[in-house]
């Protein structure tokens, strides 16, 4: 959908937003890379995937251009983010970058992971806490109107992402995570809310 | 470019819109854009430069809070058409940004000759005011969504009354459009002025209300100096 998405609003249509499509294109199809390589270990080779794997590496190069794709679409709106409220959010990540790291960091460590698996677990919820930073001033400048729908979309996929990495975390590191696990569930739900978003960015109708 | 005519400056207003809105989404939506005017508003790109409260309004439909920022990139790149600095105000809109560029470039335009016009008398008030209520809601909303709106106006006062209960018109009107009920009551006192062939001069925060005590005022102190159309009007000032 992204692809579409991007190829819908690129060359002689294309516009600004056309390199964020193309970075949301780009970072979704790591992430397609990453789910492939983690079906390929339990389905293909009938193996349990070692955590962390060669899907963790594209899921975790996949945050880059998603990061991407999300600042260069609230860069030409910059000015019209109010100062307080930017504090204000910054200091609720912060808060909930906190609370990630207090609950899962200790119960990593009782795990006697690898410094490896440790970076990795914590890795997942911080940089999905990243995108929200960036998502939610986008999304709350957008409120109200029309344009906001394919964000709200967006933003929920996240924020399932957050949610389904932290369930995973806790039940990968602590042995009870198994194919089709809730945290799964989750993922699937998240992925979604990403497609449903771009389909809507598809369907440009002011209403 | 500071040698252009009103055409010109329209002209390259449409372009700044187009362009701005490419720069910054994609020409689909530059298209959408266009196609809801046309459809939705009744506005081609020939009649957008004259209803820039409606694009406001449609902006802000469609973006949001995001919406000011898009006027502010529309108006950064008419500045630099026409060659003038731009500075950005504090919750400029475009319209603003617009008689701007107009009062700057007035020397070079044209002016229009004085047509010898009949100039609205005081009995004739209470009929351009609610003249003016019709057509600006219509201009901004569209037909279909106006003749809804006026209805429900009409519940609250009906425009035949409308003159002698102008409080009750104005908390209705305030209900009705919510948020948007500044863009309109403006639209409607452009509109009252331009019927009245006054000159208006748009002051932030100034209510309809005081628009139309004034617009009266001015009718009142124009009959009694005794100028009766245009011409004379133009002669006396």
């Amino acid at each position: 959908m992204a692809a579409l998405l991007y190829k819908s609003q690129s060359g002689a249509r294309g516009g600004g937003m056309s390199r964020a499509y193309l970075s949301y294109s780009v970072g979704l199809f790591c992430w397609v890379l990453g789910e492939s390589t983690w079906t390929l270990y339990s389905i293909l080779l009938h193996v349990e995937a070692p955590f962390p794997s060669l899907a963790d590496l594209f899921w975790l190069v996949g945050y880059a251009p998603l990061l991407l794709a999300l600042l260069w679409q609230a860069w030409p709106f910059r000015g019209a983010f109010n100062p307080r409220k930017q504090i204000l959010l910054s200091l609720g990540m912060c808060a909930m970058g906190a609370v990630i790291l207090s609950q899962t960091v200790p119960f990593i460590l009782q795990q006697n992971e690898s410094l490896l698996a440790t970076i990795v677990g914590v890795a997942y919820p911080i940089l999905d806490t990243l995108l929200l930073s960036i998502a939610i001033p986008v999304f709350i400048l957008f409120r109200w109107g029309t344009y906001w729908r394919p964000m709200l979309f967006v933003l929920v996929g996240i924020m399932l992402q957050l949610i389904g990495d932290l369930l995973f975390a806790q039940s990968a590191l602590s042995g009870s995570y198994y194919p089709g696990s809730p945290a799964d569930l989750i993922f699937d739900f998240s992925y979604l809310m990403l497609a449903l978003g771009f389909y809507k960015g598809l369907n440009t109708n002011l209403e | 470019m500071l040698n252009q005519t009103t055409e010109d400056l329209d002209e390259v207003l449409v372009e700044s819109i187009d362009e701005a809105l490419r720069a910054l989404f994609s020409q689909q939506l530059v298209d959408a854009f266009h196609e809801n005017l046309k459809t939705r508003r009744s506005l081609s790109e020939t009649n957008l430069p004259a209803n820039l409260e409606v694009v406001s309004i449609v902006l802000e439909k469609y973006f949001g809070q995001g919406a000011p920022t898009i006027e502010n990139a529309i108006a950064q790149r008419l500045y630099s058409k026409w060659g003038l600095e731009f500075q950005r105000k504090h919750d400029g809109r475009l319209t603003e940004y617009v008689e701007s560029v107009r009062t700057k470039i007035q020397p070079a335009v044209a002016t229009p000759e004085p047509k010898d016009v009949d100039l609205p008398l005081k009995d004739d008030f209470d009929r351009l005011l609610v003249e003016s209520i019709k057509e600006a809601i219509e201009d901004l909303v569209g037909k279909d969504k106006a003749k809804l709106a006026l209805k429900v106006l009409e519940r609250n006062v009906p425009f035949d009354k409308l003159p002698h209960r102008l409080p009750t018109f104005y908390s209705a009107l305030k209900t009705n459009f919510g948020k948007d009920s500044p863009i309109v009551e403006m639209a409607i006192a452009k509109k009252l002025y331009q019927k009245l062939h006054l000159e208006f001069n748009e002051t932030p925060n100034v209510e309809l209300s005081n628009y139309v005590e004034t617009a009266y005022t001015k009718v009142i102190q124009r009959e009694e100096q005794g100028l009766f159309n245009v011409s004379a009007k133009l002669a006396g000032a």
